[in-house]
């Protein structure tokens, strides 16, 4: 379960970052104060195009960055006091967040199994358990170095669920694979829900969140423009596709479209 | 909690001592370079002394007394041209090193020696190049060959060789304990100054690598999703990178060690590198490993927090070397300044961990003034991890954009 009330945050710009972005403003607010809750055993997914405030928002979600304001709680554990809880309770993949490379999979998972604080036991059972469904058994012992970048994207899964969390926060976790990796990835979601887990994932491709999501945010410049079911968001925009309810939002909430 | 801090400390070490080319540029390389430059300025300065030793000196001279050309004649390492040319001449022969001195005696030179009266005392005039050591190396043989001349017309005068004897005088040294005896001091004051600079050299490199370099690839921010306290994380990178630095150490050690037979000229003073004068006592090694330890805690947390702070490892870099110059400096102030500290300089961090250890080596040490120096160390050590440890819970240090 996941509860976000009056989420905001800002980001302190730098000089180059002000010219970058043509603004005076000090301050740039990436999320403009959004409310949501996710539910156990549920698929919510964060759509928006480039720069809305989705990533911002997970990483708010994940405690690897501070609330500007607003609150966040995570199975009942608050964000802001109770970090170290919240980070037991849940697994976050970005691009962001890489694996160092000098080391193999199976060093990789181990060490941080054991920073979760996971018996030896428990990480190999769980290891063996993911690596053979991503297909990483083969190249267990293969400087991370040498893999394939989808490869790596499997392994930074496997290495977010070692601790075999109650929620999985993934953004844009098939951006980079071929549609049988990609698939393999939403069937795991797939079954991740079915075991009660609470799952957040955002995507830029309408079809994986046609296929998956229970529920659906549409994220804009910082605000949730619509949320609900896919049948609720097509009502609301008169569309009967993603594709088309999400330009509607777009176009509605006064952004421009260049054709 | 602190299970963390090993499991942090034990992942850094791994990620060194598995990577060959950190082994190599860390370990192997320091090693075999100093071994190498110190062999290599030991034999320079050994092939000089020798080339000025085998060197026959030649005199240009004016008007010599037979007296004189017997004394140069009977020394095999110098001959005498009888020459004529004048002082202007001279100069520039000996700039063009055809001579290593010229020897100018007054035409009566020998007449006013034999009717010396006190005043109007016989002239002879010495001409060297300042640039050429042969010829240097000239002026100190024509005066010590002058001095023997000089007893030779004494003791005519005064009618034998014993008139030159005025009283007996004897000098001898005091006998110093065994366990007090230091080393060499050339070496006592050289060790200190290398220890702290290889300290940091050490873990400058992997250093900046495991935090800055984490930071943009990127590794780091994984670290953070865990449940583990952000100061763990630094606190297993600060200890790693200790452990790092004294390795790395040792192994720079070795390669002074390697070229004990070609540099034992320039390490020591004196030419003699007695290395049974190493065999310090159990009290002085502990004292100068708790100096050592001193400086690895504010090195390793100084390189850990610029690290920090920086966004990249050549930015880290930037930052880095400065600090390093003002410990390489420290080190020499030592080797130069007079190693009389007393008061307020003992509290002068790395400043007295060095002076200790010089101490130490020079069978001085002192309980007391080595607590002193660890205490300042500590301070400095544990002031600069709790920076390390605020920076990393700040979002800008972590997260640049
Ligand atoms: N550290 C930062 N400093 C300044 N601005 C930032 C920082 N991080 C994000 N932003 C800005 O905040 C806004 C939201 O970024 P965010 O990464 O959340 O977008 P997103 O929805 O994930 O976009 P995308 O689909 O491209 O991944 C962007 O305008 C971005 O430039
Ligand atoms: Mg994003």
């Amino acid at each position: 379960m996941i509860h976000v009330k009056g989420l905001k945050k800002s980001f302190k710009l730098s000089k180059k970052q002000m010219t970058e972005n043509k603004s005076k403003e000090k301050q740039k607010y990436a999320v403009k104060g959004i409310d949501f809750i996710v539910n156990d055993n549920e698929i919510f997914g964060l759509l928006g195009p480039n720069g809305a405030g989705k990533t911002t928002t997970m990483r708010c979600l994940a405690t690897l960055i501070n609330p500007t304001e607003g609150s966040i709680s995570v199975n009942g554990f608050d964000g802001a006091t109770e970090g170290e809880q919240v980070r037991r309770e849940l697994a976050f993949l970005t691009n962001e967040l890489k694996l160092d490379t000098h080391f193999t999979p199976d060093y990789t998972a181990r060490f941080f199994g054991r920073l979760h604080g996971l018996d030896e036991t428990v990480i190999e059972e769980r290891m063996n358990h993911l690596f053979d469904y991503f297909g990483v058994t083969p190249f267990r012992f293969t400087k991370i170095n040498d893999l394939s970048t989808g490869m790596k994207q499997k392994l930074s899964i496997v290495v977010s669920l070692i601790h075999d969390p109650q929620v999985v926060i993934f953004d844009e976790p098939t951006n980079g694979l071929d549609i049988i990796t990609a698939r393999a990835v939403t069937e795991y979601l797939k079954i991740l829900k079915s075991q009660g887990k609470t799952i957040i994932i955002s995507t830029h491709m309408m079809h994986v969140a046609e296929k998956l999501c229970d529920r659906i945010a549409v994220i804009m410049d910082g605000e949730i423009k619509a949320m609900g079911t896919l049948d609720e968001i097509y009502k609301l925009t008169g569309k009967g596709n993603l594709d088309d309810a999400f330009f509607n939002l777009y176009e509605t909430s006064g952004g421009q479209m260049h054709v | 909690m602190f299970k963390s801090l090993i499991i942090i400390m034990k992942k850094e070490l791994r990620r060194v001592f598995t990577d060959r080319r950190l082994i190599i540029t860390n370990f192997i390389l320091p090693m075999v370079s100093i071994a190498v430059i110190y062999s290599i300025m030991g034999m320079m300065i050994s092939k000089t002394n020798n080339d000025i030793e085998s060197h026959v000196t030649t005199i240009a001279a004016v008007n010599v007394p037979a007296e004189i050309g017997a004394l140069i004649d009977a020394d095999p390492t110098m001959v005498y041209t009888s020459v004529d040319f004048s002082k202007e001449e001279a100069e520039t022969l000996l700039r063009d090193d055809v001579y290593d001195f010229y020897l100018y005696f007054e035409p009566d030179f020998e007449a006013k020696l034999e009717a010396f009266d006190g005043t109007n005392l016989p002239l002879v005039e010495g001409l060297y190049s300042p640039k050429s050591d042969v010829s240097i190396e000239a002026s100190y043989k024509i005066g010590s060959l002058f001095e023997v001349y000089r007893n030779q017309v004494l003791a005519d005068r005064l009618g034998g060789e014993s008139f030159l004897s005025v009283f007996s005088l004897s000098t001898s040294e005091i006998m110093i304990p065994e366990e007090n005896k230091g080393i060499d001091r050339g070496i006592a004051y050289l060790i200190p100054m290398l220890v702290s600079i290889f300290i940091f050299a050490g873990a400058m490199g992997i250093g900046m690598d495991s935090i800055a370099g984490e930071k943009e690839r990127g590794t780091i921010a994984t670290m953070l999703l865990t449940p583990v306290d952000r100061g763990m994380i630094i606190g297993g990178k600060v200890l790693s990178l200790a452990v790092v630095a004294l390795i790395s150490t040792l192994s720079s050690f070795i390669g002074v060690i390697i070229s004990i037979p070609f540099s034992a000229n320039f390490l020591s003073s004196g030419g003699s590198f007695d290395m049974s004068q190493f065999a310090l006592g159990g009290a002085e090694l502990m004292m100068f490993f708790i100096c050592m330890i001193g400086l690895v805690g504010m090195y390793v947390t100084i390189i850990s927090v610029l690290s920090m702070i920086a966004n990249s490892v050549k930015e880290a870099g930037a930052y880095i070397t400065p600090a390093y110059m003002v410990v390489m400096i420290t080190g020499f102030l030592n080797m130069f300044g007079s190693s009389d500290v007393s008061g307020i300089n003992y509290y002068i961090p790395v400043y007295n961990n060095i002076v200790n250890m010089k101490q130490i080596l020079l069978g001085d040490g002192n309980w007391g003034m080595v607590m002193i120096s660890f205490a300042t160390s500590a301070v400095i050590t544990l002031a600069l991890l709790v920076v390390a440890r605020k920076l990393i819970h700040k979002e800008r240090v972590v997260f640049p954009s």
